[in-house]
């Protein structure tokens, strides 16, 4: 397995954790009260960050080339992708409120941006994976 | 000057001229119907961002693929890909910057009209164009001489 699919990995792990906790506490805070909110955007606020930093977190191994032409073309694959879903994504929540309220609180900003920058990692982690195969065999550079 | 160059061009140009247009409207705006800032904001690049959707059209239908002619190399798609992976991470910071700014700027309990978002897809649209254009014409070396057709 490279780098790249152990960042992949990572992030999925993170993500199949922090969303569903993040999720429950929003849920939660929906019937308790206000402050459940902001720990809900809290978490999602770690998890964005901590998948955003994973390219950081999951080092190069030093002395060792781990990079070839296959794994460039399939890395800027990804960021084409990524970018599109960012777009995709950026339209519709930004579109919809816009027809169907008049005013918006201002910590759905930061939580727009959070639940880009996850869904973004999500979706590069997902395509890097598909594109190597899933396995962990022969896409060691 | 290549089909990637003239495109990045003719973008920039229309970003460029979008502005202005713009501005003129809110001083237009402002000083003849006498607008509050924001309004003007709101309706002068409201009427000026139709046309940023010639840098969509333009490269569709001004700047077709001619027929028989073959005018992209590896050379071009590098750097045709390069500048979007910068398009990308302009983008995203230009959304990170602008949300947490208004966030902080208007107050964290606060509420800020809706239509901001749509200016802030527009700002973001505008992000996109502009890095795309500019790092074609870089990579490029910005003249049309040099090997770039």
């Amino acid at each position: 397995m490279n780098r790249q699919q152990k960042i992949a990995r990572f992030n999925l792990k993170i993500a199949a954790v922090g969303i569903p906790m993040s999720l429950i506490t929003i849920a939660i805070s929906l019937i308790a009260g206000h402050i459940l909110i902001l720990i809900g955007l809290l978490i999602l606020a770690v998890v964005s960050l901590i998948m955003g930093l994973s390219p950081v977190l999951i080092g190069k191994e030093p002395g060792r080339v781990s990079f070839d032409e296959r794994d460039a073309i399939i890395e800027k694959k990804v960021h084409i992708i990524g970018y599109c879903t960012l777009w995709c994504i950026v339209i519709i929540v930004c579109t919809i409120p816009t027809f169907a309220v008049n005013s918006i609180p201002t910590i759905a900003l930061p939580a727009v941006l959070m639940v880009a920058l996850v869904t973004v990692r999500l979706v590069e982690s997902i395509a890097i994976l598909i594109q190597y195969g899933w396995t962990g065999k022969g896409e060691k550079s | 000057m290549n089909r990637g160059q003239k495109i990045a061009w003719f973008q920039l140009g229309v970003v460029v001229i979008v502005t202005v247009a713009s501005i003129i409207l809110m001083a237009l705006f402002v000083k003849k119907c006498e607008y509050e800032f924001l309004e003007a904001w709101w309706l002068g690049s409201g009427y000026a961002c139709p046309v940023l959707t010639l840098t969509v059209l333009g490269p569709l239908v001004i700047f077709r693929k001619r027929k028989g002619r073959i005018d992209c190399d590896e050379r071009d798609l590098m750097i045709d890909r390069r500048a979007m992976v910068i398009a990308f991470g302009s983008t995203y910071a230009f959304f990170i910057a602008v949300c947490f700014t208004t966030w902080v700027a208007a107050g964290l309990d606060s509420l800020i009209p809706a239509y901001w978002l749509a200016r802030i897809v527009l700002g973001g649209w505008i992000t996109a164009i502009v890095a795309h254009a500019l790092t074609t014409l870089v990579c490029y070396g910005r003249g049309g001489k040099d090997g770039e057709k």
